[in-house]
């Protein structure tokens, strides 16, 4: 009978609050953290002094693999769903008879030669001059994730919701204020400290089993208590990488409008819709390269970087490609002032081969032994020789890069000489096996219809075999890693 | 350049905006600024029975973010990452937001008003209790809920349905450890409290994955500054056991032989401490005699352990002055459970390591609450640890619940196991489960699913209506979550501690103490719910019923009491006691509960598993927890995006890569393991931690305990799920 009023004034009590009125405040009067007392020897008394920067070091010993250090990251740095600047990796041993797991926790290694701020187009990343702590810019950040290609540890993570790459800054704004970072506070068992590290100090030849040469971006976090004969536990099949597709395009379009284009200017007889496709094709490629990009509005920063980044070289080289072949493409279709047509015509193409040289740069700056400058220089200009050949007054001269182009990637398929591409091999003869297939049929045909003599076909059957061929180059690459765990 | 180049560069900006940190007040440190909290207030974690404090940031007196609180003398500033991701859960979009009733099998769940639930409730209730007599209406509980909430369920079910059965899922986890603790001290009462991790000289644990189960406990043995020797006594090379000075990998389930064995070698040898035996215990010299069949050389071949090792074990426990003994599943599920748990207790008796500083035979819980449910859910025992078959405890809690001393059963609950079958035969028709998943939890999951749908109403109470169970439902009673309400947990140390309401509930989800305030003003109980009115006024009950009782806490004031004091451990009463310190243990004066105040050496013939390995099952499957990030069945962990990328997706079985080899299979192949109970697909991960002959399987996947092995131990009826006789093959 009274049951309705009853349940209104439960429903009521359930979403009141009340604990603020009913409870003392806790710490009310602090002027310090009160978790100092957990974490005061754990940092530094003093700020870096010169030749010094901080580090993270990990007690590997000490670690019992709670994870703690993952969610701290997220809730004190108030980081969106899902994000922690924190990674756990488990190494097994297995020696003389002794059987050891060891949980790896770690973040962004705060190198003295840092990859991601070495490429990254935009100058994004700050090595801090007295703290040496790497922080990311994330207001000057376009998005563009190369720093995810050149750190060999995984640190810097997309954010697709801001479109831009978030990491680890060791929490430097605790640090000045002579607080530990969340990790550091986290820890139960003290396993995280931060160290004065001297720059210049040599680093272990690698940081951990698995990992790659230290030498790359000379990481400054110390692992200590590595077990004998540790390896990682997870899985040793390698998995396909990120497809980029809007590069695959670029890296396919590109350089066959390059290649046409060159074809155009050295024959004069050659059809003009030729030059109208190749420079429809490649601004194609290069506006998708650009829409790809998190905040493309942004895309401007990218002339910043040119010192060091080899994508910003390529940016560069490619925007000044884009406007002789605008120019080119423009006094050609007018023949407006004939004696310039020429000339602008081998600027195209000349700024375009130098566009293709950063390509390959930007690649083999990654230090990824499948993408390194021999192979990927001849994978890129490879598709552009193809593209002038099959457009040039001797098309069957195209034969000769594709014949060169299948000999070598089959040779990377049957008989490796450089185990660090094994894993690579794994990939084409294994999960990508039917792209691999794809790529060499379509490879031998484009041979048969240049011989045959239909140039158009098979500048058709080219470009479909090359975006294969560049699918392959990104999802085939072995990416470096840190130790992780079976997901 | 530079400075050209300078300028063109935000170090500034929205972006950057996002993660800059403020200084907290409240003695925070730095926390992000769009999460700056304008109070704070702590509250006990509610997923395991550690029972650490978090400290919730709050705006506008709700949550927004959390840290662990720095004072709190279990956790000492630090938290495991569940308790991190705690608020975690309660933001799920299949949480359960108003009630739902399925008007008749093969219908879907539709929603209706809690005036309409209350009702169906009730009405369908009372017609089986009425037409089918007190037995045919029983209630699955939960080691998750308050200590309020379970005392209010316990006595409404009990004192005011009418219902005689009622058990909780804490019979899974700890049935064994209050038996072991009952029969050989008189009451269950675990002796310990944390600061013994600290004060020890040696540390065994067994079947404890402390170093993920209970990671803050780890983080109490690096605090001991006493150069403990840590022991682990586990057939895996757990992370405990890579982190212990010392791993005994002893062979599944010869454990009980392995302790009979140390008591023969700690009497051989002379490490027994007299004066304790004869002033303190009674029946040794029957145990000493019993354990004389133990040598050393047949339990090495028993146990698997060299001779060397299990004297070197005897030497540890026997000769050094403060010795610790903790145990946890890899004891409590087993077919010989409860004495392997007194074989322990066993080993502290002879010894002398009981009462002291860094001493006891400690049984670390599992769940938030689990102690609670020990005390006060009105199941095993009558509240406040009493007994219904006791006629003066009958007359006692009776009075001081203004009941009708005739309302009381005589005789304690039917356990899970027998309500299941009760299922089976027919006599349980209907059937509450409250914050329980058991379709996921309990053993051969596909009886159970069919034992649900013969049943004539089963009603289920959840904070979320994605759980196996909550599908199978007639009646989804919409349940509010742990910071969703205000209530007491009781932790492994004894540590009763608050926990509060810091959310506003979905919808119109109610606390569960809510929920059954409506249900017995609906079923019309009679005035003596009425004194229930509020979590804190039956924590008042709660406290007189315990008055002379071991677990006395009438000195406790209240919530604020608590709360300020960093949460007490009982015994508290209010006459006070030899130590009312912070961190107390019990039995410094070798005084038990039993009648003679003596504890008891129990013991018994050792038995073989029910599950015979041989040709057609000829691996041993063990299980335990997974990860640190996982908890029992995932409903809440899997809410976490955090945690869920801390552990597998899929259910997977570990397996001794010799042993995968021996078999052929790839790494992370796809195999089928079969049992006699069942079989499941899942992936195989090749790990030298687990020994030959051996496999592992974490219990959060529900693929488990499709084929765990269903029987349980004689005297705790807790479940075995620790050795199952399986086959590995090929998919397909």
């Amino acid at each position: 009978m009274n049951a309705m009023p009853f349940v209104d004034e439960l429903l009521l009590e359930q979403q009141s609050l009340t604990a603020v009125d009913r409870f003392s405040q806790p710490h009310a009067d602090a002027t310090r953290p009160v978790q100092e007392r957990y974490y005061r020897d754990l940092i530094p008394f003093h700020r870096p002094q010169e030749g010094q920067q901080y580090s993270f070091e990990v007690d590997l010993e000490a670690c019992s693999g709670c994870k703690a250090c993952v969610s701290a990251c997220h809730h004190l740095n108030g980081l969106d769903a899902g994000e922690s600047w924190r990674d756990i990796g488990l190494l097994v041993s297995d020696h003389d008879g002794m059987v050891k797991q060891q949980v790896v926790t770690t973040a962004c290694h705060h190198c003295e030669e840092p990859a991601c701020a070495h490429g990254c187009p935009t100058l994004a990343y700050e090595k801090d001059a007295i703290t040496g702590i790497v922080r990311h810019l994330d207001d000057q950040c376009m998005g563009c994730r190369y720093c995810e290609l050149k750190c060999p540890y995984q640190v810097p993570k997309y954010n697709a919701a801001l479109g831009i790459v978030r990491k680890c800054d060791m929490c430097q704004s605790r640090l000045a204020n002579g607080e530990a970072p969340a990790c550091v506070q986290a820890c139960p068992n003290e396993a995280i400290r931060i160290r004065l590290v001297a720059r210049e100090e040599t680093s272990s030849e690698v940081l951990l089993p698995g990992t790659v040469p230290s030498d790359y971006t000379q990481p400054t976090t110390r692992f200590l208590n590595l077990a004998t004969a540790a390896r990682p536990s997870e899985p040793q099949e390698p998995h396909p990488a990120h497809g980029h597709i809007p590069l695959v395009a670029m890296l396919v379009l590109v350089p066959m409008s390059i290649g046409m284009t060159a074809a155009h200017v050295l024959a004069d007889q050659v059809n003009l819709s030729i030059l109208i496709v190749a420079t429809l094709c490649g601004f194609l490629g290069l506006a998708g390269s650009v829409l790809h990009l998190g905040r493309p509005s942004q895309a401007w920063r990218a002339v910043l970087g040119w010192r060091r980044s080899w994508l910003s070289r390529e940016i560069i080289a490619f925007n000044l490609w884009a406007g002789s072949q605008a120019l080119y493409t423009a006094a050609a279709v007018s023949q407006w002032l004939p004696s310039a047509v020429r000339p602008l015509g081998g600027l195209a193409v000349f700024l375009g081969c130098l566009g293709l040289a950063t390509s390959v740069m930007v690649y083999a700056d990654t230090r990824r032994p499948f993408w390194q400058a021999s192979h990927t220089a001849w994978r890129f200009y490879g598709t552009a020789l193809c593209a002038a050949l099959t457009c040039s007054p001797f098309p069957w001269l195209a034969i000769v890069p594709m014949v060169f182009l299948i000999a070598f990637e089959a040779h990377l398929l049957i008989s490796p000489d450089d185990p660090r591409l094994a894993a690579s091999r794994q990939l084409l003869r294994g999960a990508l096996r039917p792209t691999t297939v794809f790529r060499l049929m379509t490879a031998v045909a484009f041979v048969g219809l240049v011989l045959a003599e239909m140039p158009r076909i098979a500048l058709l059957v080219l470009v479909m075999s090359e975006l294969a061929a560049r699918s392959l180059f990104f999802r085939a690459v072995h990416e470096p890693k840190m130790p992780g765990v079976a997901l | 350049m530079k400075l050209a180049s300078l300028e063109c560069r935000a170090f500034d900006g929205p972006l950057t905006e996002r993660l800059l940190r403020d200084p907290g007040a409240f003695g925070l440190g730095q926390v992000p600024r769009h999460l700056s909290p304008e109070a704070t207030t702590k509250s006990v974690c509610g997923y395991c029975a550690t029972g650490c404090a978090l400290n919730l940031h709050l705006r506008d007196g709700e949550a927004v973010n959390l840290s662990p609180e720095t004072d709190y003398p279990v956790n000492l500033g630090m938290a495991c990452p569940k308790g991190w991701e705690a608020l975690a859960a309660l933001d799920a979009d299949d949480r359960a937001t108003t009630p739902l009733y399925r008007p008749s099998r093969g219908e879907a769940l539709e929603p209706i008003s809690w005036t309409r639930a209350a009702e169906i409730f009730c009405e369908r209730m009372r017609r089986c209790l009425d037409e089918h007599g007190n037995e045919s209406a029983a209630f699955l509980s939960t080691g998750q809920i308050c200590t309020e909430e379970m005392a209010l369920l316990g006595c409404f079910a009990k004192f005011g349905m009418g219902m005689v059965h009622g058990d909780g899922n804490t019979r899974q986890c700890m049935a064994t450890a209050v038996t072991a603790y009952k029969e050989s001290f008189g009451f269950d009462a675990p002796p310990y409290t944390y600061a013994d991790f600290e004060q020890s000289d040696v540390i065994v644990l067994v079947g404890s994955n402390l170093c993920i189960t209970h990671p803050i406990l780890w983080q109490r043995i690096l605090r001991n500054q006493r150069s403990p020797e840590v022991i682990a006594i586990d057939p895996r090379a757990t992370e405990t056991a890579s982190h212990a000075s010392t791993h005994l990998a002893l062979r599944p389930k010869s454990d009980l032989t392995l302790f009979y064995g140390i008591a023969h070698l700690l009497i051989r040898e002379g490490w027994v401490d007299p004066d304790f035996v004869d002033q303190h215990t009674s029946g040794y010299e029957a145990f000493a005699e019993h354990v004389s069949a133990f040598p050393p050389d047949q339990v090495a071949a028993v146990t698997g352990l060299s001779e060397g090792q299990l004297l070197g074990l005897a030497r540890s426990i026997g000769t050094k002055e403060r010795v610790s003994l903790w145990w946890t599943m890899g004891v409590n599920q087993s077919h010989e459970a409860t004495r392997t748990a007194q074989a322990i207790i066993n080993l502290a008796l002879l010894t002398g390591n009981i009462g002291r500083p860094g001493t006891g035979a400690n049984s670390i819980t599992g769940q938030c609450n689990a102690m609670g449910s020990r005390l006060f859910s009105n199941t095993t025992n009558l509240l406040g640890g009493h007994a219904f078959e006791n006629a003066a405890h009958r007359a006692k809690v009776a009075g001081l619940l203004g009941i009708h001393e005739e309302r009381l059963p005589r005789c304690k609950s039917h356990a899970y196991d027998q309500i299941i079958d009760g299922i089976e035969e027919g006599s349980v028709r209907a059937l509450w489960t409250i914050a329980t998943n058991s379709l996921h939890s309990w053993g051969n999951r596909k009886r159970l699913r069919g034992l649900l749908e013969k049943l004539e109403f089963l009603v289920v109470q959840d904070m979320y209506v994605s759980t196996d169970t909550a599908r199978c439902a007639d009646l989804v009673l919409p349940a509010a979550g742990w910071g969703e309400k205000d209530g007491t947990f009781i932790n492994s140390e004894r540590r009763i501690g608050v926990t509060k309401k810091v959310r506003r509930a979905p919808g119109q989800a109610l606390a569960d103490f809510q929920i059954l305030r409506l249900l017995a003003k609906t079923w019309g109980c009679g005035s003596w719910i009425d004194r229930w009115d509020s979590p804190e006024s039956a924590f008042q009950i709660l406290k007189a019923v315990t008055r002379d009782q071991p677990c006395e806490i009438t000195g406790i004031d209240g919530y604020r009491h608590l709360d300020d004091a960093g949460g007490i451990q009982w015994p508290y009463p209010d006459k006070g006691g030899p130590s009312m310190d912070q961190e107390r243990r019990l039995f410094a004066d070798g005084q038990f509960h039993t009648e003679d105040h003596k504890a008891r050496f129990i013991y018994d013939r050792v038995t073989a598993s029910p599950e015979i390995v041989n040709d057609a099952y000829p691996f041993i499957l063990l299980t335990g927890r997974g990860s640190s990030a996982q908890w029992h069945t995932q409903t809440r962990t899997s809410k976490s995006e955090i945690l869920r990328q801390l552990h597998p997706r899929e259910a997977y079985v570990e397996m001794h890569p010799e042993d995968a080899a021996s078999l052929g299979l790839d790494p992370f192949e796809r195999v089928r393991v079969s049992t006699r109970h069942g079989q499941v697909e899942v992936m195989v991960i090749q790990t030298p931690t687990v020994g030959r002959g051996q496999v592992f399987m974490p219990m959060h996947y529900p693929e488990t305990n499709q084929i765990t092995h269903p029987s349980v131990d004689p005297h705790s009826r807790q479940p075995s799920y620790k050795a199952t006789a399986v086959a590995i093959a090929r998919n397909g």
